[in-house]
């Protein structure tokens, strides 16, 4: 996911299908896509946010 | 079975040369706002066994067309600080890894959390013990690197002895 530091993607079968600056974005892509379907959103961090650990 | 999933930005924070894997699952989740199932968002969500409850970022809520109750209100610690979320009930899909999720899929319906602030964790959806663990029995192996969730009823098919004695013991830690 190098690249897309900071964007919401959606992945589907190992590929990058959308990248934008926020989740909802990311979903009308999709909807309006329907090759995309199945698609994963996820979030990739910033290079320079810290590891997530538990509680806290 | 799941396959743990590499954090997306694990490059970040390499110090120590290893890799940092997440137990993620893809769930679906539906509301009302949904004409048809299929445009249900397929989320990344982290598994969370110290997590009580089961929350979702408030962009999911939008997507599938519900509202949370304002009177459901309540204030967790996550993430570094005090978030308020608010529940509503949603149906959930999940499927075998692999497998055609328009296709095959079991569907439950819990009460989710959703946040009232902003907080954009990479995972729109943490998996807790309410909404999560108490529909199936959830296997974890780092060594395996991978999940398995069951029903529910196969942890105390699996230890039918041992939760009986711990029925007759005192509460642990209180």
């Amino acid at each position: 996911m190098r690249g897309f530091e900071g964007k919401w993607v959606a992945i589907k079968n190992g590929d990058v299908v959308a990248a934008r600056e926020t989740p909802d974005a990311v979903y009308r892509d999709l909807l309006e896509h329907a090759e995309f379907q199945g698609a994963t959103i996820i979030r990739v961090p910033n290079i320079d946010e810290p590891e997530l650990v538990g509680l806290g | 079975m799941y396959p743990f999933v590499e954090d997306a930005g694990a490059h970040g924070y390499y110090e120590e040369g290893g890799i940092v894997l997440r137990p993620v699952i893809e769930v679906q989740m539906l509301g009302p706002g949904l004409t048809d199932p299929s445009q249900a968002p397929r989320l990344a969500g982290i598994v969370d066994s110290g997590s009580e409850r089961s929350l979702a970022q408030q962009w999911v809520a939008r997507a599938i067309g519900v509202t949370p109750d304002e009177a459901s209100e309540i204030t967790v610690g996550i993430g570094g600080q005090n978030r308020r979320v608010r529940f509503a009930d949603v149906a959930l899909r999940v499927s075998p890894f692999g497998l055609d999720p328009g296709a095959v899929f079991h569907e439950w319906t819990s009460r989710i959390g959703f946040f009232v602030d902003q907080w954009q964790p990479p995972w729109s959806l943490l998996l807790g013990h309410r909404g999560f663990f108490d529909e199936f029995t959830v296997t974890v192996s780092r060594l395996a690197q991978a999940l398995a969730i069951e029903q529910s009823a196969v942890f105390e098919g699996r230890f039918a002895a041992e939760v009986a004695e711990v029925d007759s013991r005192d509460p642990r830690l209180r």
